[in-house]
């Protein structure tokens, strides 16, 4: 029988921040709040700096060309969280066909953001910062 | 005391954000690491790392993926002119490497992996 449970937080038994999940085979479970994504955005330094969604993030700042800080609302619990970063040029096709992303150089995330820059690069040629319109963006980790 | 719940749907007291268990459990990332140089800094669901050469880790899932079909993104983290590549993926883990634009492998202090897909 389908069942539905109404509920506005789910908390563990035995541990408050564990609760696991049965996976897809059936055999084996998996920790919910591991696998939740604790940040996620969307946002755009092409026109304008903006974020046009997201989840527990406070605010974006314009560092430069293709770079740009994410604040964190909730901060995560220490610095060794993985971001997943990545980016879309939208209809702009007169930049290089090749973009690369990832957390700026010489900027290690903090527990409450990270710093993000996009390049675009031409092959044995060095890169350059860039503002594209689509910057996608999500962080897994402990929160705080 | 430890207890199951078996539930189909989750759904907020307002009765909004219903949400089926299919879509909480395919959503759970089943992995992911920051790998400072090979070496796990934080990581979740990995049973070991090793360092295979410069710009080249792996590392191994402590619960197996059901099939190899899974989905890995990732990240170079603190530099920007690096590639993630995912070179290898197993059940039991994947491999990954970083090259710069000039196509030479590089060292990472975070490259970042993330794992979706079905767990065995």
């Amino acid at each position: 029988m389908a069942s539905q449970l109404k509920v506005d937080t789910l908390t563990g038994v035995t541990t408050a921040g564990s609760i696991v999940v049965t996976g897809e085979g059936n055999s084996t479970t998996t920790s919910l709040q591991q696998g939740l994504a604790k940040v996620w955005a969307r946002y755009e330094q092409d026109g304008t700096n903006s974020i046009l969604d997201s989840f527990n993030v406070s605010g974006l700042t314009d560092e430069g060309n293709g770079d740009a800080t994410v604040s964190i609302a909730n901060d995560m619990g220490n610095i060794n969280y993985s971001p997943q970063v990545t980016m879309w040029y939208g209809s702009d096709t007169s930049t290089p066909l090749l973009g690369v992303c990832g957390l700026k150089r010489g900027h290690a995330p903090a527990a409450g953001s990270f710093r993000v820059q996009v390049s675009t690069t031409l092959w044995n040629n060095g890169a350059v910062g860039a503002d594209v319109s689509g910057n996608f963006v999500a962080v897994f980790g402990d929160l705080a | 005391m430890a207890s199951i719940l078996r539930v189909n749907t989750l759904t907020d007291a307002s009765s909004n954000n219903s949400t089926p268990m299919a879509t909480v459990s395919q959503g759970t990332a089943k992995s992911w690491v920051d790998l400072n140089g090979g070496t796990a800094d934080d990581s979740f669901n990995v049973g070991s790392d090793t360092d295979n050469g410069t710009g080249n880790y792996s590392f191994t899932f402590t619960t197996n993926m059901s099939n190899a079909n899974y989905s890995v993104s990732g990240s170079a983290g603190t530099n920007s002119n690096v590639m993630h590549c995912t070179t290898a993926k197993a059940t039991t883990g994947i491999t990954v490497t970083h090259r710069d634009y000039q196509n030479t492998l590089t060292d990472l202090v975070d490259s970042m992996s993330t794992v979706h897909g079905d767990s065995a």
